[in-house]
């Protein structure tokens, strides 16, 4: 059977290599000791040799760069075997074979059980393993909790749904696609052993599994940016305290502005290292200014560096998503809700008989609910080639959720279903328990998703009269953007007096919905927010 | 390419400067027959003017080289074993030392003393003692010893062409490893260290048969990734503190094996410098290797003092924690 071998990590340093020289041809045999190649590394020229003999299969050719701990060439049985493995390697760019896995698997004496990256909601893609909730070659009993696992939008604890030894495919923060393997359940401690020996010794298991496995299996390349940037900026130390870190450390942190305060050491002594320096230089620390470093004239200084990834990413995918594929238009206009606040006033005035203090959003989605009886196409998706209007009104309501450093922020929709079924007490008392489950990382999978029409107010943080055009969460067709609202002149029966006017935008897909339907809408929601005795109706 | 073993190139690198000079002449206890076979069969060539052997009696043979040094011969003194230069210490060291300072800058002092030093032979405390971080100590006298078969014949030389005094002892853990050797004269300047191997993640100091052992280790340990780079000082006045920055500039780690004691020896006064002069490259602190501050135990205790593999490998998995 073809034994794999991999780029060797030939220095602390080392992240990937180039094969200066292969000392032996393909096909040829290589004995064990044998030089095998000339590895560059970023820093120096090693000659290495073979770990193993047999008939010898080159992936990786001369010139070319790999991570470490890439499989680049495979110590073959026979000569048949090397054209085999060759070829597949070229068919499947180097994808490993299921006999590689066996191989690797030889020595387990018992029956495993593959466990995969759960698919916990429609909407999971891929998932985060924030936590093993065991340790590997644990006896883990069925419906054990097993893993703390960190969707696109919901963290979850899943339990196990077998009994047996666990051993770990996928690390703590290594992100996996849906029904991708990230751990075996085996019958005995001593098969999680082999299985582990195995996927050690050549590295091939994990390897052949899934390739962002083995970059996460890198210390180096790992790193698990988001909870490393949790920590950006955030002192380590207090003021004052004294700080432990090696002359090179603090010359190197001094030469790039970066204040030691920010950096947590890992040496054993809890001392800060160079490590500690080029990895905090790499998360874009240094911004914090050093007592005594003159102001820099000219050239850009990062301020920080968020990886797009998780929700970010998400977003940014989402959002390019809905403004090229659909037909979308914002309208904007105010509305006077002087009287929707009178009323919401007596409201606030029984907030305890009603159990909640009725917020202006609550009336919001009434007054939305309202105009969607009197225009219900605006409560609508393209499906295919079809349009579907939807009986049922799930308020999707865009909230902001805190990012992974002080700078960035995160947004996610919640879900408020069935609100055209609610009442004002109701729908308040509904909307904020849901915001307060997603806030809190506790929305269920119905929490986050099954929107049919959108609320993103900017009420509050946009200046006073601001329009705005917000784009479509997808897939619904519209989108209700209120805003701030600002006090101005207006006539009413006559008269000029003070009225609080609130702008409201309406994006909507053209695609599906009108102008004309659009605009009636818009009125319709008009009508309601400056009646709001209508949401009586 | 000719091969010879680290005591016969003393012998050629002696054997070729008395032929050069004829002011070169050597004096010590039984170099006439060669207890050590660095001076074997040279009184047949030079004869007993050039060959003078003498009693047990340091102070007498130092005081030979000393005056002829004086007038202008080249000697070379072996004391046979380096505890021996004690008996005359104040001649050996402080007198020659200082000789051409505290005299006007007349004459110079051109004198080389050699003699073996070294544990692992279990042959006890007065032989066996290393001598060469007490004659550091002493200023205006080079202190140097070569670890190879190479490095030995062409530092010796460069001993014997120094118009200064030259403490040159040489370690009995190396004098039978076999190395290349040319047969033709050539200099290797005291005062410059050679980068024995390259490496990346911590730079070892080490001399003599514990460079050896730190080579041995540097092979064992790049299986496992770990890139050692070994400087061999060869000599520790003038001491090459430029090689020793270079490398930690890349390395940011020192280790420094030194068999001498620990208290006030080599290794502490390189550890400062590095320390004044390298600050900013250390990510680590340096670690000393040495010889505990008790005399050298007899028999097989002195295994348990010396710096051995196992002390060296360990230092280095603390040092790159």
């Amino acid at each position: 059977m073809a034994r794999p071998y991999v780029m060797p990590k030939l220095a602390m340093a080392m992240n990937e290599g180039t094969i200066n020289e292969w000392f032996i041809k393909h096909g040829d045999k290589a004995e064990k000791n044998q030089p095998l190649a000339s590895v560059e590394t970023e820093k120096v020229s090693y000659d290495i040799e073979s770990p193993d003999s047999g008939y010898f299969c080159i992936l990786l050719q001369q010139g070319e760069t790999t991570l470490c701990e890439e499989i680049i060439a495979y110590f073959c049985d026979s000569a048949e075997e090397v054209e085999q493995m060759a070829a597949g390697a070229s068919a499947e760019s180097a994808a490993p074979t299921v006999e590689t896995v066996a191989a690797s698997t030889a020595a387990v004496s018992g029956k495993v059980i593959d466990y995969v990256m759960p698919k916990l909601a429609m909407a999971m893609n891929e998932g985060t393993i924030n936590e093993w909730l065991v340790k590997e070659g644990e006896l883990v009993k069925k419906s054990a909790p097993l893993a703390n696992i960190e969707t696109e939008k919901v963290t979850y604890d899943v339990e196990s749904p077998e009994e047996g030894y666990i051993y770990f495919i996928a690390q703590q923060g290594d992100t996996i696609p849906c029904e991708t393997l990230i751990a075996k359940f085996c019958v005995s401690h001593s098969d999680v052993s082999a299985l582990a020996a195995a996927a050690s010794a050549p590295a091939a298991a994990q390897a052949t599994v899934a390739p962002s496995n083995s970059a996460a299996k890198n210390p180096v390349t790992s790193a698990t940016p988001a909870a490393a940037s949790t920590a950006a900026a955030t002192p380590v130390l207090a003021e004052g305290e004294r700080i432990v870190a090696s002359p090179l450390a603090k010359k190197m942190a001094k030469d790039a502005g970066l204040d030691l305060r920010l950096v947590a050491g890992t040496h054993p002594t809890g001392r800060i290292v160079k490590r500690d320096v080029v990895d905090a230089l790499a998360r874009g620390l240094q911004h914090a200014p050093m007592i005594g470093t003159g102001a820099q004239v000219g050239g850009i200084r990062e301020l920080a560096r968020i990886p797009m990834t998780g929700m970010r990413k998400v977003i940014s995918e989402r959002m390019m998503q809905s403004l090229q594929t659909t037909a979308q238009l914002s309208s904007a206009w105010e509305s006077d809700i002087t009287d929707l606040l009178a009323a919401r006033r007596k409201f606030v005035a029984r907030e305890e008989a009603l159990g909640t203090k009725v917020s202006v959003n609550a009336f919001i989605i009434k007054a939305i609910a309202y105009a969607i009886k009197q225009v219900p196409i605006a409560n609508s998706c393209q499906d295919g080639n079809d349009i579907v209007i939807y009986d049922n009104i799930n308020m999707g309501i865009a909230i902001s959720v805190p990012g992974t450093t002080q700078y960035d922020t995160g947004l996610m929709v919640a879900v408020l279903h069935n609100v055209e079924r609610m009442g004002l007490v109701e729908i308040d008392i509904e909307m904020k328990a849901l915001i307060k489950r997603v806030r809190n990382g506790e929305g269920t999978a119905d929490d986050l998703s099954g929107s049919t029409i959108t609320l993103s107010t900017t009420a509050g943080i946009a200046p006073p009269g601001l329009s705005t055009t917000p784009v479509l969460n997808l897939p619904n067709a519209g989108l209700v953007g209120p805003s701030t609202p600002i006090e101005r002149p207006m006539v009413n029966n006559g008269e000029v007096v003070v009225r609080t006017m609130m702008p409201v935008s309406f994006t909507f897909d053209h695609r599906l919905l009108d102008g004309e339907p659009g605009s009636r809408f818009m009125s319709a929601l008009h009508e309601a927010l400056e009646n709001p005795e209508l949401m009586l109706a | 390419m000719r091969e010879l073993t680290y005591i016969q190139a003393i012998r050629e690198a002696i054997q070729l400067e008395m032929r050069t000079d004829d002011k070169v002449f050597m004096v010590g206890q039984d170099i006439r027959g060669g207890v050590y076979p660095h001076t074997k069969g040279l009184i047949d060539e030079f004869g007993p003017d050039r060959i003078v052997d003498t009693p047990i009696a340091e102070t007498g043979m130092f005081g030979t080289a000393f005056g002829a040094a004086l007038e202008g011969y080249r000697p070379i003194v072996d004391y046979m074993f380096g505890s021996c230069a004690f008996v005359n210490f104040n001649e050996s060291s402080v007198m020659t030392g200082q000789q051409y300072f505290m005299h006007g800058a007349k004459s110079s002092l051109p004198m080389v003393m050699t003699c073996a030093v070294g544990l692992g032979k279990r042959i006890g405390n007065d032989h066996a003692m290393f001598i060469h971080s007490t004659f550091c100590r002493q200023p205006g006298i080079k202190v140097a010893m070569a670890s190879t078969p190479y490095d030995a014949k062409g530092m010796f030389a460069s001993a014997i062409r120094d118009n200064n005094p030259v403490m040159i002892p040489w370690h009995t853990g190396v004098m039978q490893k076999r190395g290349h050797v040319p047969e033709e004269q050539y200099y290797i300047p005291l005062g410059v260290a050679d980068v024995k191997r390259e490496g990346t993640d911590v730079t070892v100091l080490a001399n003599s048969e514990q460079l050896y052992n730190v080579l041995d280790l540097a092979e064992e340990l790049a299986k496992e990734g770990i890139n050692i780079e070994v400087i061999d000082p060869r000599s520790f006045v003038p001491f090459d503190l430029d090689t020793v920055l270079k490398s930690i500039e890349k390395t940011n780690r020192l280790i420094i094996v030194d068999e001498d004691w620990e208290s006030c020896g080599m290794a502490s006064t390189i550890s400062a410098r590095v320390v004044e002069h390298g600050f900013d490259f250390l990510d680590a602190p340096i670690r000393r290797i040495c010889l505990p501050n008790i005399p050298i135990p007899g028999g097989y205790m002195e295994d348990y003092t010396r710096p051995t593999k196992e002390r060296i490998e360990a230092t280095i998995r603390e040092i790159l924690q």
